[in-house]
């Protein structure tokens, strides 16, 4: 009895916090979005909270830059670091940042936005700044990669083994349920 | 481990394309060990099965289906992996959705489908003895 009591409450406590996993993680919105997916229009704000596809990134078309040819890859590049090495613009620098540029550091700073696949041939560490191991380029890094340091945030895999968790307690009620009326209209007919 | 997968939880984006790499192609081998099984079931569903039976087949189905999306979009969007030689078409936009929405979905029948085989994972564990007769 004490068991059947515990094992009760402890459905419905999954069931509860799969509902509010649910509804935290805007669960049915991000399942159902593919199929309100229109790539016609263009990429605008946030793309649901927690989501770690692109975000107010207006890059839908644009080719990745790995498959750019290596011409017009290094003319950006260059474009890029000409505009450092302009006078006008290097003395309107703090000291900080000239030093870092006139050190060699113009890549460094600029990882934030540089393609990982070029980070990875200029740089081999990542200039005290956290690895970029996940979600989107330049991502602040809240929920994306190392997490103030740490490899491992589990907060999230709560929610979604929660979502998990609750569907299965829910089927198995449900089958049992099924069962005990088939045992009852077996019984009334026998 | 599927819940591990999420690329903010554990070791990142590099861990989750690579252990997500590995699970698809066992995943695909699992089936392909096990396609004679699978033909007999499709068999029976379309000639005389129980109701439990059908109702199992067509969540095994999706699943399938849900499973082979996941793989597919985390191929076309890979960045630490490079498969760009597969050529795929689409904007980057579209499969990352793809990816989102299917594993979403697939979470949510790997649930249900757990909670259909509750019972035989209990027998198999010997949580439940098997009644006889």
């Amino acid at each position: 009895m004490v068991k059947k009591v515990f094992l009760l409450m402890l459905s419905a406590a999954i069931i509860v916090s799969g509902y509010l996993a649910f509804n935290r993680l805007n669960y049915w919105e991000r399942s159902i979005r593919i199929v309100k997916f229109d790539s016609s229009q263009p990429v605008n704000g946030r793309m649901g909270r927690g989501g770690f596809e692109a975000r107010g990134e207006a890059r839908v078309d644009r080719p990745d830059f790995r498959q750019l040819p290596d011409s017009i890859r290094q003319r950006v590049e260059n474009r890029e670091r000409r505009g450092f090495k302009r006078p006008e613009i290097r003395n309107a620098l703090p000291d900080s940042v000239r030093n870092s540029l006139s050190e060699g550091g113009e890549l460094r700073s600029r990882n934030l936005n540089m393609p990982d696949s070029l980070r990875r041939e200029f740089r081999n560490d990542n200039g005290g700044r956290p690895g970029f191991e996940a979600g989107i380029r330049g991502g602040s890094g809240h929920g994306r990669g190392n997490i103030n340091g740490q490899k491992i945030s589990l907060g999230n895999v709560w929610w979604f083994l929660a979502v998990f968790a609750s569907f299965t307690v829910i089927v198995i009620y449900i089958d049992k349920l099924i069962c005990f009326i088939r045992k009852r209209k077996r019984i009334s007919v026998s | 481990m599927l819940l591990l997968m999420d690329p903010r939880s554990f070791y990142g984006l590099g861990f989750h394309e690579w252990a997500g790499l590995i699970i698809g192609i066992f995943f695909i081998l699992h089936k392909i060990l096990n396609w004679g099984w699978i033909k007999k079931v499709t068999i029976t569903f379309f000639g005389r099965a129980p109701g439990r039976a059908r109702l199992n087949y067509v969540i095994d189905i999706i699943l399938l289906a849900g499973m082979l999306l996941m793989i597919i979009s985390g191929i076309a969007i890979a960045r630490t992996i490079d498969f760009s030689w597969l050529g795929f078409e689409g904007s980057s936009m579209f499969w990352r959705v793809m990816h989102t929405s299917s594993s979403f979905i697939t979470l949510v029948l790997f649930g249900i489908h757990l909670g259909l085989h509750w019972k035989w994972v209990l027998q198999r564990f010997n949580f439940k003895k098997v009644s006889n007769g």
